[in-house]
């Protein structure tokens, strides 16, 4: 048996898709590839697949991956051909190969938010100040209650930007096992501050690119 | 532009991937080239849609067909439907985003009564008129088939045609009228007249319905060319007809998401309850060589890893035992799972059972209907009690402890007793557990669900009222109170659904007004308890003034005129009324299949098969 990683993209439409979703989609591709797959040896055999992490509903991303376990590992080079033919619309293979590091070694990410607004030139200066805020509080709900944490030393890198119908904004934030933040908790807690009165319609996220500890790009 | 405005709102609705189409499979076309866009609506949920067969056959027949592109209509659920309508976007087709208005031929499948109030709501939404005479052209012709088809009367209003029975053929041969109609630019009267001329296909338009002063039905008289009798259609050879060599792989969890192989169409037990029973014969079946072959491509282009084998009783597909020899090659090496639904196992070999049990592990299901073998008879349900508890002990002692029996109540002649008996065979199924040797070390649990019986069109108790809601009410509180096992789960079925269920099941075309009245009172998916609202459907009944229990509660004569008299199912009144009255005196009919080699079994029900 051997480890391969595949690395993918979620775009267009396909961004709909849940984690359970897409878990279940790559188990049927992989099933029509005829490749040697692995599979788990209980009484209803499935392919063992692992998902590094969920990827909310409703974002894109460049840097998607997931693992199983190949019986030849010859075949490792027929993956990407043999894969795509099978997905659909809007999910690509960018890369297999084996994996470099573990699961457990991803520690931030980068994002593109683009956020839509009928005045973009004034939420690009609320959000700017928003930001500039120390500490900034924001609440998030998790499975064990409502809890209010400072992000400011949580956000490793920012820029935002102006568009004619929105406003950009790229951020490198916390993700993994250890810690987790994504953006568009951000962008809600900006929404529902006092302070603010440009509505966001509504927002559209990228993951760009998930790195290690240090700049290590995830491989 | 739809798209964008999609996007919005996506992410505000529940499972937004039932929405977006793009799933593996769908087919995509360009617009520009193609003569006829046919919307293939499903008026229910996406999860519920995407499980249908008859649209996975009907969506990959018509797209073979190059001048078609057939998309997909579902109906969306309260949240998102609401969502839409907020943002003043019409229902859409999931694959190119299309508003319903814009296509050609806007199709529905009607599987259930209850699914009715959908149906007007998905044209409202999609921006069609929903009453037929209001659309005056060719465009937006709304077709339906499907079980319920056979007896459309209360659609009439909506529908510009029907198409009866088997639709791989029919429809192709209507596609092909209505684009030489577009063509040469016929009026839609025009088109219609030719429409009723194929067989299988009822313009309800071309026929005058006269009441008699007590409401009951005179006669329905022809118009025009249009033939009296409107006979449905049947594919004569299932082996050589269209089947799908791929299906859509949906995104979300569907509720059955799974290849399907269909053994067979028809069945020939006769339970007399039973519209399928009656509205699908002949039996015809498949050859054990094409089901696999269908497996294959199945499988191969979807990488589904479950298989069901599809039919009204699968155990009496004639080769159920060397196709399964030759399914479960494929599916062992293939880590593939099979699945057998509707499986009557009373006519089991041991080593079939077990066989099957070795597939079916969990939970088994058994049907006796009713609890005495009297009431068996009067319904022709033709297992016994002794055949049920040998079939569980056999299961129990492979290690199942799950059972699920399915009855149903309120039927002709049923009693107290009957009523009492449906416990007892659940009871005595628990203590069967507990007496065979070799039972698994888990808890038994038996769990009964009660229908209540609705009577259908086209089964030899369509003169048999309804019992009324008072009786019904009464019976199923006698069942709750009879003393049963702590194993014993007990699930009855809400009796004011199966009203509604039964008023549209044989009504007539004046109850067109009550589902308009019901659809603005605000009534939509009234399959599921927790939109159905029975006031509503009283009130509309009400201010129509029609009484339901005309419709639900009536015994009709054999002298009525019933509102699909006119419509042929090749089943004929006689042998309905034969069978009727053997009924009433718990006389059974045998299967005419059982004896395979003579004709001596032939209960001239009318098909001649």
């Amino acid at each position: 048996m051997f480890d391969v990683r595949v690395f993918y993209k979620k775009t267009g439409m396909a961004k709909y898709a849940s984690h359970l979703d897409i878990s279940r989609l790559f188990a049927r591709a992989l099933r029509r590839t005829k490749l040697g797959v692995w599979y788990s040896q209980g009484y209803n055999p499935h392919i063992y697949i692992s998902f590094c992490q969920p990827l909310p509903l409703g974002y894109e991303s460049f840097c998607e991956s997931f693992d199983f376990l190949l019986l030849n590992q010859n075949d490792i080079r027929y993956v990407a051909q043999r894969l795509n033919p099978c997905l659909p619309e809007g999910l690509w293979v960018t890369e297999v190969a084996a994996p470099v590091h573990k699961v457990s070694d991803i520690a931030k990410a980068s994002y593109n938010v683009k956020m839509y607004s009928d005045s973009p030139l004034q939420l690009h200066s609320e959000f700017g100040q928003y930001l500039e805020r120390d500490p900034l509080v924001v609440v998030k709900k998790t499975k064990r209650g409502i809890s209010n944490i400072d992000i400011s030393p949580l956000i490793y890198s920012r820029n935002l930007s102006l568009l004619d119908d929105s406003v950009v904004f790229d951020v490198t934030l916390p993700a993994g096992l250890k810690q987790n933040l994504n953006p568009s908790l951000i962008v809600d807690n900006f929404s529902k501050d006092d302070h603010h009165h440009t509505q966001i319609s509504h927002i559209k996220v990228q993951k760009k690119a998930m790195y290690c500890d240090g700049e290590e790009i995830f491989k | 532009m739809m798209k964008d405005s999609l996007e919005k709102i996506l992410l505000k609705t529940q499972k937004p991937a039932k929405y977006t189409g793009a799933e593996s499979g769908a087919i995509l076309k360009d617009a520009e080239d193609v003569a006829l866009r046919f919307a293939f609506c499903f008026p229910d949920t996406y999860e519920i849609g995407m499980s249908n067969l008859g649209l996975r056959i009907l969506y990959s027949l018509l797209n073979e067909t190059d001048y078609i592109w057939c998309e997909r209509v579902f109906a969306p659920w309260l949240d998102f439907a609401e969502l839409l309508c907020e943002n003043d976007l019409p229902l859409y087709s999931l694959e190119s985003y299309t508003p319903l208005y814009e296509f050609d031929i806007i199709g529905f499948t009607l599987q259930y009564e209850l699914s009715y109030t959908n149906v007007l709501k998905m044209l409202d939404m999609g921006g069609v008129p929903m009453l037929a005479r209001e659309r005056k052209g060719l465009k937006n012709l709304v077709i339906g088939g499907g079980p319920c088809a056979c007896n459309p009367e209360p659609l009439c209003e909506f529908f510009d045609l029907f198409v009866l029975g088997e639709g791989e053929e029919v429809i192709l041969e209507l596609t092909a009228l209505y684009d030489t109609a577009k063509n040469q630019n016929y009026s839609k009267d025009k088109f219609l007249s030719q429409a009723a001329q194929i067989q299988g296909v009822y313009v309800p338009s071309l026929y005058i319905v006269k009441y008699n002063p007590d409401g009951t039905v005179l006669e329905v008289v022809p118009t025009g060319s249009a033939p009296a009798k409107i006979t449905k259609r049947i594919i004569k050879n299932l082996d050589n007809v269209f089947y799908p060599q791929s299906f859509i792989t949906p995104y979300v969890k569907t509720v059955h998401d799974r290849a399907v192989l269909e053994l067979m169409r028809g069945c020939s037990r006769g339970c007399r309850f039973c519209q399928a029973g009656f509205i699908y014969r002949p039996v015809r079946e498949k050859t054990p060589n094409v089901l696999c072959e269908n497996a294959v491509k199945l499988c191969d282009s979807t990488g589904y890893e479950e298989i069901s084998l599809s039919s009204l009783s699968t155990g009496d597909y004639k080769d159920l035992e060397p196709l399964l020899d030759k399914l479960t090659d494929y599916t062992d090496a293939n880590m593939i799972s099979l699945s057998l639904p509707s499986l009557r196992l009373d006519n089991f070999s041991p080593e079939m059972l077990d066989k099957v049990i070795k597939i079916r592990s969990g939970s088994l299901t058994f049907a006796p209907e009713s609890g005495t073998q009297r009431l068996r008879n009067v319904i022709n349900k033709n297992i016994t009690e002794e055949s049920i508890t040998s079939s569980c002990r056999i299961a129990f002692s492979r290690g199942i402890s799950s059972v699920k029996l399915y009855f149903m109540m309120c039927l002709p002649t049923e009693t107290d007793e009957d009523i009492l008996a449906v416990v007892e065979t659940a009871n005595k199924t628990v203590e069967e557990f507990y007496n065979t040797p070799g039972r698994s070390k888990k808890p038994v649990s038996v769990t009964v669900s009660a229908a209540v019986f609705i009577p259908k069109p086209f089964t030899p108790f369509q003169w048999h009222g309804q019992d009324n809601l008072d009786e019904i009410c009464r019976k199923q509180k006698l069942l709750k109170s009879a003393p049963s096992s702590r194993k014993v789960k007990l699930n009855c079925h809400t009796p004011f659904q199966s009203r509604i269920e039964a008023a549209f099941s044989r009504g007539d075309r004046r109850l067109g007004r009550v589902l308009l009245t019901a659809l603005k009172l605000g009534c939509a998916m009234d399959s599921w308890d927790e939109c159905f609202d029975y006031a509503k459907w009283e009130t509309a009944f009400a201010s129509c003034g029609l009484d339901m229990d005309f419709y639900v509660c009536r015994n009709r004569e054999y002298s009525e005129t019933l509102p699909w008299d006119h419509l042929d199912f090749l089943i004929s009144r006689e042998y309905l009324m034969r069978e009727n009255e053997k009924a009433k005196n718990s006389e059974t009919t045998p299967d005419c299949r059982s004896c395979r080699n003579c004709r001596d079994n032939c209960t001239g029900c009318g098909v001649k098969c």
